[in-house]
């Protein structure tokens, strides 16, 4: 993937500025290298099933239409970060908007069967953490969902986060800190309610 | 590091690999947003490109409609085309397939290269304008009616989704929907998108097909049965909105 003729699809229109272009990838190699990345940060950031989709799709338009914005000032990675939380956000937006209710509950029936043929495909322990993950999420604000699932799934270090985030790194730190504790208070909620063991 | 126990740890680290997509994610979502990429920055450089559209080649949108050719063009699998007379052409004119009303005179067509026949690979690299043939003497082409073919090789997308079959069999109906739209037969666009739905229920082209079923349904005179505002509303930004919104009376 990486010795292909870099830019095709995307630099084209961009050549002309004058951000080390070799410094910025190829669309389709971005894609290819971190759909995955995208995919799950987009799930975990409260998206239903039937709605990933779309939005990852959505997410990946905005990184083709800006990707001249990307000049190498952060990761590629925490750039993307940043791009799915703003689609992430406009989306539940709109759903609350539609059903002030719960926003995953109400996704467009057209697209939901998509997402359920996808069943045996993931290992079904790690698949069911993964629920449970997402369903402790759902309850966290959005801002601690965010930070939550950029330390703590994916890894990445306060400064990336902050980065993604556009805070500064104390707000960060104790934004953090605030959203393990709801995280655990949740966990433990569900523990007590349906019993539910982790080994 | 303090504030999670034990046992959430223990269900973040299951968790962490348990959302992952597969391959089938990954191809699916691709198709679409490649088919996206090459719709809408199409059309965006076909509304630049304006009256002087013949002259392709020399219009400011050019670099873009390259990009929005290659994309396209290796995605939906019609590699054939784009280089015979410059990208750019090829480019205004797939542009113009969904954006614009057609015009019959003086507008080039995507050219056709005089031996494709369907199952020649596309051998020459796209963009090079050395080998571009003048565009006011290529032949116009229904857009529907092209030759299908591998995509080039040194495209940098080698790996085209499995199913690209498929893709080209939507894309030819859809197209051949759009090409009776516009030779005014609204019925048989009607009766193609809904050949459409029935074998490509879940297509990646399924938002053509509804936005091309509208068309022909208000070509038709049924503008308000057609479903016109709900598909503006849930699709705004859709290349199609345009052409919806003139046709519909909206």
């Amino acid at each position: 993937m990486a010795q292909t003729t870099p830019p095709v699809v995307a630099l084209a229109s961009r050549r002309e500025e004058s951000t080390s272009a070799a410094s910025v990838p190829a669309f389709d190699e971005i894609y290819d290298e971190h759909f995955a990345f995208v995919w799950r940060s987009v799930r975990r950031l409260g998206v239903a099933d039937g709605a990933v989709d779309d939005v990852v799709q959505e997410v990946f338009i905005v990184v083709h239409r800006r990707l001249a914005e990307f000049a190498g000032r952060s990761s590629l990675r925490t750039w993307l970060f940043g791009i799915a939380l703003r689609v992430v956000r406009d989306h539940r937006r709109t759903l609350k908007r539609k059903s002030p209710h719960l926003a995953h509950e109400h996704e467009d029936p057209e697209t939901v069967g998509d997402a359920r043929e996808r069943g045996p495909h993931e290992s079904t322990e790690r698949a069911e953490a993964a629920r449970l993950v997402r369903l402790i999420l759902d309850e966290l604000d959005d801002e601690h969902r965010e930070v939550f699932v950029m330390a703590e799934l994916e890894q990445m270090t306060v400064p990336e986060i902050a980065d993604a985030l556009g805070e500064n790194v104390n707000t960060v730190y104790s934004r953090l800190r605030a959203a393990r504790q709801k995280f655990e208070q949740a966990a433990a909620r569900l523990r007590a309610r349906d019993g539910w063991r982790m080994r | 590091m303090s504030e999670l126990g034990p046992e959430t740890r223990a269900l973040l680290d299951a968790a962490r690999s348990g959302d992952e997509p597969t391959p089938e994610d990954h191809a699916r979502v691709k198709r679409r947003v490649w088919a996206q990429i090459g719709v809408a920055v199409g059309a965006a450089a076909g509304a630049s490109a304006g009256a002087a559209a013949s002259n392709a080649g020399a219009t400011g949108a050019k670099a873009v409609a390259a990009s929005a050719a290659r994309a396209w063009l290796t995605w939906k699998g019609l590699a054939v085309v784009a280089v015979a007379a410059g990208v750019g052409a090829g480019a205004y004119a797939l542009a113009r397939a969904w954006s614009a009303p057609p015009q019959s005179s003086g507008v080039v067509q995507i050219a056709s290269p005089t031996a494709a026949g369907s199952t020649v690979p596309a051998a020459t690299p796209p963009a090079d304008s050395a080998s571009a043939t003048p565009a006011d003497s290529t032949p116009v082409v229904d857009v529907g009616q092209l030759p299908v073919a591998a995509p080039p090789s040194a495209s940098g997308a080698a790996a085209a989704p499995a199913s690209s079959g498929s893709l080209q069999d939507e894309l030819a109906l859809i197209r051949a929907a759009d090409a009776a739209l516009r030779a005014g037969n609204p019925a048989r666009a009607l009766a193609l998108t809904d050949e459409h739905a029935r074998r490509f229920p879940r297509g990646a082209l399924s938002e053509e097909r509804a936005g091309m079923r509208i068309l022909a349904l208000c070509a038709m005179g049924n503008a308000s049965s057609s479903g016109a505002a709900a598909f503006l509303a849930s699709h705004a930004g859709s290349p199609l909105a345009p052409r919806i919104r003139t046709a519909c009376g909206l």
